[in-house]
């Protein structure tokens, strides 16, 4: 494979790598870990002149907690630093579980979150774990800045609200507190996984307040099942393998899977109900542990 | 060196030889025997080893090739002026453009182009090539081509292309070439049919009508890619009246012969090298991109070299996918009374090594048992998928995955233990297993005890399954194979052979055989190796025949090596008596002892001068009967399965590496580990996918899974060593043995684990889901 001749430019605030976006309009794309990108232009799938490279903007690095207890992971941190940050690992163990599975080390050790979520890609977990988390992009081009729920920003299969000369920020999750928790299990026989699922528990007075599913790999594009989530809420104790039971069947219905190497459609539905199952469980004794 | 880490079965050592041969079984001389180091691993670890895609030459261009969007078409035209005009472009080279070259070749039946010419057999056929002073240009140049064609109705299925109304590939049959290494006609009972093998004997009527019990199924193994992590590589350049072409091949002598036939040129002056070579496993036997490298820099009139990538390669050759079915019927006791089958091979658009594939998978579908009626068609069939030809196993895969899961199917219905069955009809060592065949070299009954002692046989833990399989292949080839030893005046020894070290350890293992048939230090041994120019005649790597056929023509060059030396040490140091008496590294006359350097130099009478020993085999002595040794396969494997996912879990895999004599117990065991975790591959992932329109849906290494390492199970591999092979000090081939009954092994063991029985690999989740729900059906 040939990568096809491209300029790389390499600008020190979004200002400027806005600028360049907007200097050649779709002959030019943001860069930063490059494992979805260059692999897409060794294959001849896409093309581009110029490669605006952002790695070295300081405003898109850092993993940090942010007044009000919401945790900020800039676009450009790799899954490595995601997988190995001990902050992500005192507030989100789920994250961490998630980062630590991702494709292989050396892309871990590469690849971005916001590049991941950029790229929109359907097999994306983090996706899938941010939209269940409520997590917030912010984009921000030389015009100024903008923040949207995640589930705004992936529009569809490999396509994002993000304009052209627009460049992700960072993603912030909503706080990690007592109460709540985050679970995550997926399942991969090839290189991409078949079935991702995500699921975020608020439990108060012993009682599921809120529940939030999402699911990547086995549909289109990873997805919130608002409906799946509703299904546990009110579930305590003695009831909640009923409600597991019912968000399993509400799931495999809500699903829209797909057929293709991973298994037919029937089969990927089939998966979501047993993925669920594990990551609402694990969500739920996250959420009620002492 | 640990030698107590080698587990070898020495409760069973106990020297066998058939015909009382007493050189046989005396111990073989060090360091054969011992577990050395690869001669060749600091170099690969280090980056120190040289492969072709490392190699350049004084004004080296490079190339690119178009290739086809459409599964079948008929080329209308090709405008390729655009292209030759960009700046860079050294050549642009289409059929058209070659007049003066032969354009088919192909070993066994000669059917393929060197580059599409007037019509394309599969998506990803070259039909052009762009040849620039480098990749970057040459890669735009090939936007800039202007290809017109005209599809044609395409067929990606073998049952379909034997359909009466099937799309017909190849109008005319290909010419049948001298190499084919088959007996039969191509038979053209359908245009698509590219050859059909039979191996019968017996009555199978009169068997099957007596049969207690008859088991039937259809088995289909997957179109797999054996995964090189070099893909293939040449550079060509023509110059002093000759061409020479630096390649990653496991038959350089073949290639070379196919390139003297392309253009024109006596075998002398085509030089083919092969440098350092990143894995084949079959995929690199025989001519592939060499051709087309050396038509590019005839055009170019500069050295070009073609660096193809792991998408194009898996274009470029891939296993054969077979479906088939077989019924065998057995007695009341469990004996074999007869089998009848009939294999059919999705061998794509071109015959490559295909027909020799479905010759030797209908000889290794009896295994290595007793069967009285046998009736085995097999078909290589033509489709609009890419060609496919060698692939570890050679056939045996595909065969014993029926063969094997049909044995364990019959145990059950006739309640015996599954290993009691196969003791009742296995070979006898001796027995020859069909008509004017050697004698079986092996005691598979005391292979199969092994592995049932390393696996636990009978005591799975709850939840788990274990099988074991075996498989038989008649392996080695021909035996036509040269080797050269060199004693220099130093004493120390060059080898020379054209065998390809593919990582399989050849140079390691060679070198032992002459060190040891020398007497003289194995670092004192240097090795060269396939480049036709420089070393001699061999036919081939592959066939498992290396370590036994080479080395018996190395022993036999050091033979003559070393009676040269015996009659110069006589003729200079001792015209007068005493008689020379040959001594390990060297000769005694009376009390003094001379090493061959002293040899050497006595006889030049300065210190200066070589002897040269020659070593040649052909079908003669002991070689004479075919094939030339019997190539075995025991794997016994434990599984579980997840009821939820349909995942099979493989636990524990023990190989047994019927070897004879291990020259290098390390390097041996590492072929079985290797050729187990290869099967596995097949067994649970490996599987090429084409879509109705004939494209390749998962030609890359992101959708087609081979094995990592996460996914190796506990190995244990053993070596029986009884000295019953044919080879030196009783070797026989080992390397892809253990890869051909894995598939069975799993769906075996999943039987026993989870109550399903899988007829077709690999054995997905999704496809053990389904089988899981549908025992809960019934």
């Amino acid at each position: 494979m040939t990568i096809p001749r491209f300029e790389l430019h390499v600008p020190t605030s979004v200002a400027e790598a806005s600028e360049l976006l907007r200097r050649y309009p779709g002959e030019a794309v943001p860069y930063a870990g490059g494992t979805e990108l260059l692999q897409t232009m060794k294959l001849g799938l896409a093309s581009f002149e110029h490669l605006v490279d952002v790695k070295r903007i300081p405003a898109l690095a850092g993993i940090a907690v942010q007044p009000g207890g919401w945790l900020r992971i800039g676009a450009t941190t790799t899954h490595r630093e995601i997988e190995r940050s001990a902050l992500v690992g005192e507030r989100l163990p789920a994250l961490r579980l998630l980062e630590r599975q991702v494709a292989n080390v050396r892309v871990r050790n590469t690849g971005t979150l916001g590049g991941n979520l950029c790229f929109a890609e359907p097999h994306s977990d983090p996706a899938a774990f941010l939209l269940a988390a409520g997590a917030r992009v912010r984009l921000g081009s030389a015009e100024g800045e903008r923040e949207l729920d995640v589930d705004a920003f992936i529009a569809g299969p490999l396509f994002t609200d993000r304009a052209p000369d627009e460049l992700l920020l960072d993603v912030r999750v909503p706080p990690a507190r007592p109460g709540r928790g985050h679970g995550f299990a997926k399942l991969a026989f090839f290189e991409r996984p078949a079935a991702s699922v995500a699921c975020r528990i608020d439990v108060a007075e012993g009682a599921i307040a809120d529940a939030r599913v999402a699911v990547a790999s086995a549909c289109e594009s990873p997805v919130l099942l608002e409906r799946v989530g509703q299904t546990l809420v009110g579930a305590r104790g003695a009831d909640l393998d009923d409600a597991l039971g019912a968000a399993v069947e509400a799931a495999r219905h809500d699903v829209e899977t797909f057929d293709d190497v991973n298994g037919s459609a029937d089969y990927k539905r089939h998966l979501v109900g047993l993925l669920l199952r594990a990551a609402a469980t694990s969500a739920y004794e996250e959420a009620t542990r002492a | 060196m640990n030698a107590s880490r080698h587990r070898r079965d020495e409760t069973l050592e106990t020297l066998r030889g058939r015909d009382g041969d007493a050189a046989r079984r005396s111990p073989p001389p060090a360091p054969i025997g011992l577990p050395v180091a690869r001669a060749d691993g600091r170099a690969k670890v280090t980056g120190e080893a040289r492969y072709v895609a490392d190699l350049t030459l004084p004004g080296l261009c490079h190339a690119r090739l178009l290739r086809s969007p459409y599964a079948h078409a008929r080329v209308v035209s090709i405008d390729t002026t655009a292209a030759a005009a960009h700046p860079g472009v050294v050549a642009v080279v289409t059929a058209a453009d070659l007049p003066d070259v032969h354009l088919v070749y192909g070993h066994a039946v000669a059917d393929h182009p060197l580059i599409a010419d007037g019509k394309v057999r599969y998506a990803g056929e070259p039909v052009a090539g762009v040849v620039a002073e480098d990749l970057a240009t040459a890669t735009e140049a090939l936007a800039l081509i202007e290809v017109t064609y005209e599809p044609l109705p395409h067929v990606v299925d073998a049952a379909a292309a034997l359909a009466p109304e099937a799309p017909v590939l190849h109008a005319k049959a290909g010419e049948q070439r001298p190499h084919r290494g088959f007996e039969e006609d191509i038979a053209r009972a359908h245009p698509n049919v590219c050859s059909r093998s039979v191996q019968a004997w017996g009555d199978i009527e009169e068997a099957f009508g007596r049969a207690a019990v008859v088991v039937e199924g259809t088995y289909r193994y997957p179109m797999a890619y054996a995964y090189a992590m070099e893909p293939y590589t040449a550079m060509a350049s023509f110059e002093a009246g000759g061409l020479t072409v630096w390649t990653s091949a496991q038959h350089p002598y073949m290639v070379r012969d196919d390139l003297a036939r392309c253009f024109g040129l006596p075998l002398s002056a085509v030089r083919v090298v092969v440098p350092y070579v990143g894995g084949g496993y079959g995929s690199k036997s025989y001519t592939k991109i060499e051709p087309l490298t050396a038509a590019l820099a005839l055009r170019a009139r500069r050295p070009v070299r073609l660096a193809l990538s792991v998408e194009e390669a898996i274009l470029t050759t891939r296993g054969d996918a077979a479906t088939v079915s077989v019924r065998t019927a057995f007695d009341a006791e469990g004996r074999i009374l007869g089998r009848d089958a009939r294999i059919v091979l999705n061998s794509g658009a071109y015959a490559e090594n295909s027909p020799l594939v479905a010759r030797k998978a209908a000889n290794r579908l009896g295994g290595p048992y007793r069967i009285p009626a046998l009736r085995v068609e097999s078909l290589a069939v033509y489709t609009n998928t890419a060609p496919a030809s060698s692939f570890r196993g050679f056939g045996a895969p595909q065969a014993t995955f029926a063969g094997e899961s049909q044995m364990d199917e019959a145990a059950a219905r006739l309640g015996l233990d599954a290993l009691e069955l196969r003791r009742r009809n296995l070979l006898s060592p001796g027995e020859p297993p069909w008509a004017k065949a050697r004698g079986f070299d092996a005691d598979l009954a005391a292979d199969l005890d092994l592995a049932a002692r390393e696996l636990g046989w009978g005591a799975a833990a709850p939840g788990h399954g274990q099988a074991i399989c075996v498989s038989m292949s008649d392996a080695g080839s021909e035996p036509i194979t040269t080797a050269i030893v060199r004693v220099h005046h130093d004493g120390s020894v060059t080898l020379m052979c054209g065998s390809t070290e593919i990582g399989q350890g050849s140079a390691t293992v060679l070198a032992q055989i002459a060190a040891g048939e020398m007497g003289v230090d194995l670092a004192r041994v240097h090795f060269l190796n396939s480049d036709t120019a420089a070393v001699s005649y061999d036919r081939s790597t592959g066939a498992s025949r290396t370590t036994t056929l080479m080395g018996l023509a190395i022993q036999a060059a050091a033979r003559d090596a070393r009676a040269q030396l015996c009659g110069w040490a006589q003729e200079t140091l001792a015209p007068d008596g005493p008689a020379v008496v040959e001594e390990r590294g060297g000769v005694r006359i009376g009390d003094r002892v001379h090493d061959w350097g002293a040899v050497v130099r006595a006889w030049f009478g300065t210190a200066s001068g070589e002897v040269v020993g020659r070593g040649y085999l052909r079908r003669s002595g002991a070689t004479a009967e075919m094939p030339p040794f019997y190539e075995l396969g025991c794997v016994g494997i434990d599984v579980s399965v997840d009821e939820e996912t349909g995942v099979i879990r493989v636990d524990r895999m023990v190989t047994i590496g019927d070897v004879g004599c291990a020259i290098n117990p390390r390097l041996a065991e590492a072929q079985d580990v290797g050729a187990a975790i290869m099967g596995l591959g097949m067994a649970m992932r490996e599987e090429l996918l084409y879509d109705e329109a004939g494209n390749l849906l998962n030609g890359n290494l992101f959708d087609y899974r081979v094995p990592r390492f996460s996914d190796v199970p506990e190995m244990r591999p053993l070596l029986a060593e009884r000295r019953d092979g044919v080879g030196p000090y009783g070797a026989k081939g080992g390397g892809e043995g253990a890869l051909n009954p894995v598939a069975a092994a799993i769906a075996n063991a999943v039987e026993r684990a989870a109550g399903i029985r899988l007829r077709e690999a690999p054995f997905t989740p999704e496809r053990v889901w389904r089988a899981l729900r549908e025992r809960d059906s019934r």
